[in-house]
């Protein structure tokens, strides 16, 4: 186990930012944790670092518990922050070499690190550079080159793709698979679900700081009713059309706005053969039609009922 | 690795162009801005004899004369040299520059000067008590006119008191130093932007690279020790730069005793830089609102210490003593002062001493404060 979180309780006065909250990420894993604004990614973040004071709980990361001189786990800890946190004055080398220098005692091998580092996230053109003169896409690059110099064996990302254009959000998920495949454990937080999809092994959905459900991505789909998902371009449905199409035998709910029937089927059953039949058989106009399996955000639906990005 | 990171720091302090400024740009430029101010300085190194003139006519008879020519900067120097002269002849001495004023006494008394400075002010000072003490001497004399006889001029004479202050007469008193003095105060004392930057760097819930700076396997306070030296290297030379210019361009005179002049900057930047930490570590309001609460005491202190106006100094001195013992800027102040003026180091010593127990109380409120290593919220 890289990292064990058992029943961490963290109050900012009287709201309970974390509650009993329990996480165990394995070694080699691209570990998720997803959760929409204000649940307590960042502060679970902060306290596993020993950043935060926290009111009840363990951390455990490399199998040792963690506090703030814990200096043998500090060095194989690699941290790329929700802020950028560069210093304005010195250059996009000079910040990478000084943070790296904060891990690595020998000079030489900071500069191969340094070297590496700037590769990795391609700032190779904007080494002179400073941290003004960087677009906000190149400046998470540098953020994140920042935290992963020393190479650490356990990196933790907040958020590191907020407010990022799509070319640097690729380039920075790419980076991210390349050093868990170099070896790395990730933790990553997010509230995009795509990204979290696309992107980590295992996931822990949280909530106003408890984790409601802990697994892969199939594993979560599996845990709810839903199954796959039909939209229809449909023109001009009567009231008792829809009420007909919501009494077909696997539908669990049905919607109609703006011209667009969404049909939610229940788990593994397949819908699609009847909706068409019906259509066809009233004589109905429709258009595109196409089906989608339940994505993380109908599992986070399902658990809270509430929309996971509002 | 300390010397790296104590390199790294300088090369980081040495491109903040706002604090550069402030620290070697600003005062200097204040210095040199005083110095027009006052005029030539360096003919007021040292007082030395006034020559003036004094016109001709009936009011102007032996006692007023005798007034003058009693007053003395030292025991064998006097104040004014004094010269009987017609208007016309007067006027050409001090067109050629021979002598500083003219005093003309008719119903009125009337001062004609071609320049402003220290010596000019001596002489409307004086003039003006002797305007004020003779018309009570008159007054008094229509009733008694043996107050002559009682002591009543030599109240005049005392008036070198107000600018010889007891000295030693080995040094003449010389009021712009204290503008300079306080000047080289308010630099010390804008050694606190040093300190405050260090303490917002190093802590986790001050910034986001205290936090990076956190989570990273180096002891804290080595690294703050590193950084407060670099922050001490910058702002020592900001002092030593004031220093040596206003000592060599500026010709302002200091105390003799160059070791001395060294350790007042050293607790003097000191000072500054641990004021600066104890702001950052014990407010912990708006950024915004703490440094101005810093501008606030190095300028407002260095105001206090008479920078803008010597009378603040002893309106302070006498009306509110304690401000002075507990305002860096004047303890900095009076002891440059002190180490130039007098002939021991008592009072030096006294406000090096106040000024590191004020140090020490910083220093120690800052350790305590940031000792705890976890935060309750960043
Ligand atoms: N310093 C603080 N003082 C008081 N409350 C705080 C503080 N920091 C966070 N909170 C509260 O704690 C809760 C969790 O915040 P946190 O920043 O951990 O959320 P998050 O999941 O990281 O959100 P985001 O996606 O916006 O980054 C929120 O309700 C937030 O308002
Ligand atoms: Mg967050």
């Amino acid at each position: 186990m890289v990292v064990e979180v058992k029943n961490l309780v963290k109050r900012y006065d009287k709201l309970v930012a974390l509650d009993h909250l329990n996480l165990n990420v394995e070694e080699g894993e691209i570990f998720g944790l997803l959760g929409p604004n204000g649940s307590g990614k960042t502060t679970a973040i902060n306290c596993i670092l020993s950043l935060l004071k926290y009111d009840k709980g363990t951390i455990e990361i490399f199998g040792k518990p963690m506090s703030p001189d814990a200096y043998d786990i500090k060095r194989d800890i690699g941290i790329i922050m929700q802020n950028v946190a560069v210093f304005e004055e010195l250059t996009v080398y000079e910040n990478i070499s000084y943070f790296c220098s904060l891990y690595i005692k020998d000079k030489s091998e900071v500069k191969r690190l340094t070297r590496e580092a700037i590769e990795f996230v391609s700032l190779e053109d904007f080494t002179k550079f400073h941290p003004k003169k960087l677009s906000g896409g190149l400046l998470r690059r540098l953020n994140i080159a920042c935290g992963i110099a020393h190479k650490p064996k356990l990196i933790i990302l907040d958020e590191p793709t907020v407010a990022v254009d799509p070319q640097s959000r690729n380039k920075i998920l790419e980076g991210i698979k390349k050093l868990n495949a170099d070896g790395a454990t990730i933790i990553y937080t997010s509230h995009y679900m795509e990204e979290v999809e696309q992107l980590c092994s295992r996931i822990s959905i949280i909530d106003k700081g408890k984790v409601l459900a802990t697994g892969t991505k199939d594993e979560l789909k599996a845990m709810i009713s839903l199954g796959e998902k039909i939209t229809v371009e449909a023109y001009n449905l009567r009231e008792e059309e829809i009420e007909e199409l919501s009494r077909l035998a696997n539908v669990s709910s049905i919607e109609y706005a703006d011209n667009c029937l969404e049909i939610k089927s229940k788990k593994g059953k397949n819908n699609l053969i009847h909706v068409l039949d019906y259509l066809q058989n009233h004589e109905i106009n429709f258009g595109k039609i196409y089906t989608q399996m339940p994505t993380l955000n109908d599992v986070f639906l399902e658990i809270t009922g509430k929309e996971l990005r509002d | 690795m300390f010397i790296q990171l104590y390199k790294t720091r300088i090369k980081c302090l040495l491109k903040n162009k706002e604090s550069i400024f402030w620290s070697f740009g600003f005062p200097i430029l204040l210095s040199i801005f005083f110095s027009m101010a006052f005029g030539n300085l360096t003919s007021q190194d040292t007082i030395d004899t006034i020559p003036i003139a004094v016109i001709k006519s009936e009011n102007v008879n032996d006692s007023f004369i005798d007034v003058l020519n009693s007053m003395e900067i030292t025991d064998d120097k006097k104040l004014f040299q004094v010269g009987i002269e017609s208007k016309e002849s007067a006027m050409e001495l001090m067109n050629q520059g021979k002598i500083k004023g003219i005093i003309e006494y008719e119903s009125d008394l009337t001062l004609y000067f071609n320049e402003n400075g220290i010596e000019q002010s001596i002489i409307k000072t004086i003039a003006d008590s002797y305007l004020q003490k003779s018309k009570t001497l008159m007054n008094i004399a229509t009733i008694n006119p043996d107050a002559f006889n009682q002591g009543l001029l030599e109240e005049i004479v005392q008036q070198r008191d107000f600018i010889v202050n007891g000295g030693t007469g080995q040094k003449n008193p010389d009021f712009t130093l204290i503008y300079f003095y306080s000047l080289i105060a308010m630099t010390c004392m804008f050694g606190c932007n040093w300190g405050f930057r260090e303490m917002i760097d190093i802590q986790a819930d001050q910034s986001a690279i205290g936090a990076r700076i956190n989570v990273a396997p180096t002891n804290k306070f080595k690294l703050l020790l590193s950084n407060l030296l670099a922050a001490f290297t910058m702002h020592f030379s900001s002092i030593l730069l004031l220093f040596a210019f206003l000592n060599n361009i500026l010709k302002v005179q200091f105390g003799d005793d160059l070791g001395l002049i060294i350790l007042i900057s050293i607790v003097g930047s000191l000072c500054g830089i641990s004021f600066g930490a104890f702001v950052c570590v014990t407010f912990k309001i708006n950024v915004k609102v703490r440094e101005v609460m810093l501008t606030a005491v190095s300028i407002g202190g260095g105001f206090l210490a008479g920078m803008m106006n010597v009378d603040i100094k002893y309106l302070i001195a006498t009306k509110a003593p304690i401000i002075g013992y507990i305002n860096p800027s004047s303890l900095i102040t009076d002891a440059l002062y002190s180490l130039y003026y007098y002939e021991t180091n008592e009072r030096v010593f006294l406000n090096i001493g106040l000024l590191s127990v004020l140090t020490i109380i910083f220093v120690v409120v800052t350790f305590i404060k940031i000792r705890r290593r976890e935060y309750a919220s960043l």
